[in-house]
């Protein structure tokens, strides 16, 4: 009788051991600009492992690949456990692929995310398909060495073009990098009213419109075709004023890829809609990867986690958690709550006024 | 006037001939340079001529973030698979159509080499469809298969020249003086194609390690060679540690030049246009 | 076996021996092709139905020829360019001059380092702070400067030229040495200058040698697909827009993507069929 308790003892222990928690999980990310992927590699992911017990594989895709790799997934057999997308709103509206939702009972320290920031991304509602990592905004990045007296709006910026003719570094807005887009949307946004329904021929956006021609035409010509481009021109000293991350513009300086006289301020009324990047877990995916990958999150939402990546990243973290970072923080970038005043306000981030940008930018550029 | 100045220029021609030369290895050998000279440079920003400081950092990044062995790694098992895939057809191949008869040889060596005369990217398209319904995306045979559409038929040709000119004398000697064909094989047949199976080899390498359309159409996060990792790296921006994963990435190219340049005669690199 | 004829024999053992040749040229050349090809019939997303709209889109579209354009324009000049360059170059290497041995080694590295490298190089070297025009601004500052290299047409006919040119070089060259120099000999003591023994005698002569170095070029130019990419800035060629079509495009765009792609082997094919008939003319003659 001892012998087969002993047996069946061993057999559900090994039975158990094969049900936990699986050896590898694959952290995919297709968001990343190459600060980021140090700061995963490096730091964020290691210390994870070290907390969950799990190795993480961190692995650098595309959105576009890692849509088509999801499609060819047989059911419950997804090989992503934790996904960073570089635009969840791509995710969402893709039909074949399913995301889990995620709520506070898996999430504990979702709890914690600033409710704004779970609302809408690119113009479509999040629906608890991700938690927010974190909040990222574009800024007027200038080399002080060269632009000693930077615009503090965009009317300003607009009226002061000439001072910096051939030297504003605007990327070409059909660019695969979103910074295409965003550059244009904030400056229209600053000369008509986005928070209307968006009409192509009304007035006040025709005018906006005219302005943003004329300014293409001051900025450093051919336009850069992605933002490696304007950084190569702004690290040459032919670019003195771009518009880009924040925080990717301030690591580099630190770095030692861009000057280290590189600067970001704000521009009024809002330099950019800025960003939330997401943590999101597929749904086609084993469930003892799931229950890693709700930790997993859970870990990387911490307040030690995000109060580290702003003090390392110069990013903004997506919990509200403002008053544990320390204070030298503030003293390099603007306070979060700065920051989101400098921001679009999310309801004149007019999806159809994007989607015009993004279609028809392109035909005004000199 | 004109006379003169074209007798002139004839009897500098000694001068100019080295000028055209200087400057071709000029033009040629600088973009290495300086590719060589970002991997190592800092600050290195407005227009100055060399950058202020040096440093090991991009190195250090490319092996620790972009996880350069690994992917090292990756790119020595796809290459090896294909060399020895390609070399395998090669010898079969090559033994056919050097010491067999075959009706329309010649027809049927020029269209060996059509997957190298049309571009890769026409039938990478349907390569990367079969191998997703195949699940060949994302794994090592996978790409090294592809790879071997590029080097077979370069082997292919190398080895039928090679059997082509395997001296029968030498054989039938082998077997008058006694040897059992084994013996004949290792002693005899082995050395004489040696020089051939490593050329091939050679060739096939460097085809398959710096392969790229194909790769792209293949490749998935676990299978990462080092020209994608390139490719990926000058996305990201950071032109130093491209420059550095370059740098790494075409030493051995530049030493297996060295080897072959001292073998090999130009003409067998361009491919075997004969016939032409 | 053994009870085959001996020459059935033979003939099963070729076959044997060419299978695995066989299967290589056919399993991942011509059915991949044949795929391709499909694919490029069907609507987009659909496993039957058969369309030909996306041949007329491309083709009809002013982006379609466009993009035609420019990769045979790319093709061309490129290996105009390398004739242009190769033939002095081939003429001055095989004479024994000093140092003749390195500067034949010179030519081969564009053939054995990646495209993407010799791209990249390339555009650090001509860029708006890179060595060229630092070395205009300061030893001939007359050239009012930057001149701008990268990403333009210009610049990206010259990276073609640099990667491309040693073919048409290797060949020529060694049609060259192998030129019986009796004739040229001959032709001399029959009291031509230099010059006329060159244009009427040895040209004509290594012509075959020009044309086959230049058919390897041209081809090369014209699938060329990691160097456009990378540095080709806004000029797509037919091999960038192909790659486009399935990369920026989610779902992906297979079936206009396939189609471009026929469209580029077919005219690879055509190219090269006429060029092959123009070589064989000439040897007829």
């Amino acid at each position: 009788m001892k012998k087969l308790f002993t047996i069946l003892f061993v057999l559900a222990v090994v039975a158990a051991s094969s049900f936990a928690a699986p050896k590898e999980i694959v952290f995919m990310d297709s968001q990343s600009g190459a600060n980021f992927q140090q700061w995963f590699q490096t730091i964020a992911l290691p210390a994870a492992e070290e907390f969950l017990g799990v190795k993480i594989k961190y692995v650098v895709g595309s959105d576009a690949e890692i849509i088509e790799r999801m499609k060819a997934w047989k059911t419950g057999q997804g090989d992503i456990t934790v996904l960073f997308p570089k635009s969840l709103a791509l995710f969402i509206k893709t039909n074949q692929v399913k995301l889990d939702t995620l709520t506070t009972a898996k999430i504990p320290n979702m709890a914690k995310i600033d409710p704004d920031l779970q609302v809408s991304t690119e113009g479509i509602p999040v629906a608890n398909k991700g938690a927010a990592y974190w909040w990222s905004t574009y800024a007027l990045i200038y080399n002080s060495d060269l632009v000693k007296n930077p615009p503090k709006s965009w009317q300003e910026f607009y009226d002061r073009r000439a001072e910096w003719k051939g030297h504003i570094g605007f990327i070409r807005p059909d660019a695969k990098s979103s910074g295409g887009w965003r550059q244009p949307f904030a400056f229209l946004n600053a000369f008509c009213d986005f928070s209307k329904k968006f009409d192509p021929q009304a007035a006040d956006f025709q005018d906006a419109w005219a302005k943003l021609k004329d300014f293409y035409t001051y900025c450093q010509l051919p336009l850069a075709a992605e933002p490696t481009n304007a950084f190569e021109n702004f690290n040459a000293g032919d670019t003195w004023i771009t518009v880009y991350a924040m925080d990717y513009s301030l690591w580099s300086a630190r770095q030692g890829t861009m000057p280290p006289s590189t600067k970001a301020m704000f521009l009024t009324p809002g330099i950019d809609a800025g960003g939330q990047a997401y943590l999101v877990v597929p749904d086609n995916i084993p469930v003892e990867n799931k229950y890693i990958a709700y930790k997993l999150i859970n870990y990387l939402l911490s307040d030690d986690q995000q109060s580290r990546m702003v003090s390392t990243m110069w990013q903004y973290n997506s919990t509200l958690i403002n008053d544990k970072v320390p204070g030298i923080v503030w003293e390099q970038i603007p306070r979060i709550e700065v920051a989101k005043k400098a921001a679009i306000p999310p309801e004149r981030v007019n999806a159809d006024a994007i989607t015009y940008i993004k279609k028809n930018a392109v035909g005004i550029i000199p | 006037m004109v006379k003169t100045y074209t007798r002139g220029l004839w009897n500098g021609r000694l001068i100019l001939s080295y000028t055209l030369l200087v400057c071709l290895s000029i033009v040629i050998f600088s973009p290495f340079v300086v590719i060589i000279v970002k991997s190592f440079g800092k600050g290195w920003f407005g227009k100055l001529w060399l950058p202020p400081t040096l440093t090991l950092d991009w190195y250090k990044w490319a092996v620790n973030v972009a996880r350069l062995p690994e992917v090292m790694k990756n790119t020595i098992i796809v290459v090896a698979m294909a060399v020895a895939m390609s070399t395998i057809v090669g010898i079969f191949s090559g033994w056919a159509f050097g010491r067999r008869h075959i009706p329309g040889k010649e027809v049927l060596m020029s269209m060996i080499l059509l997957p190298r005369m049309i571009p890769p990217i026409t039938y990478a398209l349907g390569i990367a469809r079969i191998f997703y319904g195949l699940n060949l995306v994302n794994t090592h045979f996978g790409i090294a298969l592809a790879h071997v559409t590029l080097c077979a038929p370069y082997a292919i040709l190398v080895m039928s020249a090679t059997f082509e000119g395997l001296d029968e004398r030498m054989l039938e000697a082998a077997s008058v003086c006694g040897a059992n064909p084994l013996r004949t094989f290792f002693h005899v047949t082995l050395p004489q194609i040696m020089p051939g199976i490593l050329s091939s080899m050679i060739f096939t390498f460097t085809t398959s390690y710096n392969e790229f359309t194909l790769t792209l159409m293949t490749y998935g996060p676990d299978t990462l060679t080092l020209p994608i990792r390139t490719y990926l790296a000058v996305g990201e921006g950071y032109w130093e540690v491209t420059s550095a994963m370059s740098v790494i990435m075409v030493l051995p190219s530049l030493l297996i030049l060295f080897l072959i340049q001292r073998q090999v005669k130009p003409e067998q690199l361009v491919g075997g246009f004969k016939g032409l | 076996m053994r009870f085959l004829p001996s020459r059935r024999r033979e003939g099963l053992t070729t076959l044997l021996l060419l299978l695995p040749g066989f299967a290589v040229f056919f399993g991942l050349f011509v059915y991949p092709f044949i795929i391709t090809i499909i694919q490029s019939l069907r609507p987009e997303g659909e496993t039957t139905g058969w369309t030909l709209e996306y041949y007329g889109s491309f083709l009809s579209s002013a982006h379609g020829q466009q993009v035609i354009g420019l990769t045979f324009f790319l093709a061309i000049a490129t290996t105009l360019l390398s004739v242009l360059l190769s033939v002095p170059l081939a003429l001055i290497l095989r004479r024994k001059i000093r140092g003749h041995r390195f500067f034949r080694a010179v030519p081969l590295i564009p053939l054995v380092i990646p495209g993407l490298i010799g791209a990249l190089g390339l555009l650090l070297v001509f860029g708006s702070r890179g060595w060229f025009n630092l070395f205009l601004r300061d030893v001939l500052p007359f050239i009012h400067g930057p001149v701008a290299v990268d990403y333009t047409i210009t610049g990206l006919t010259l990276f073609y030229v640099w990667l491309y040119f040693p073919y048409t070089l290797l060949t020529t060259l060694s049609t060259l040495e192998g030129l019986d120099p009796g004739i040229e000999e001959a032709a001399q003591v029959s009291g031509a200058n230099p010059w006329k023994v060159l244009r009427h005698v040895v040209l004509p002569l290594i012509m075959p040698g020009i044309l086959s170095g230049s058919v390897l070029t041209f081809m090369n130019a014209f699938g060329a697909f990691s160097i456009p990419l990378v540095a080709g800035g806004n000029y797509r060629p037919l091999s960038v827009d192909v790659y486009k079509q399935i990369q920026l495009f989610v779902p992906a765009h297979w079936s206009q993507a396939c189609s471009i792609a026929v469209i580029m082997g077919v005219m690879q094919v055509a190219f090269l069929t006429f060029y092959m008939r123009v070589l064989r003319g000439r040897k007829v003659r």
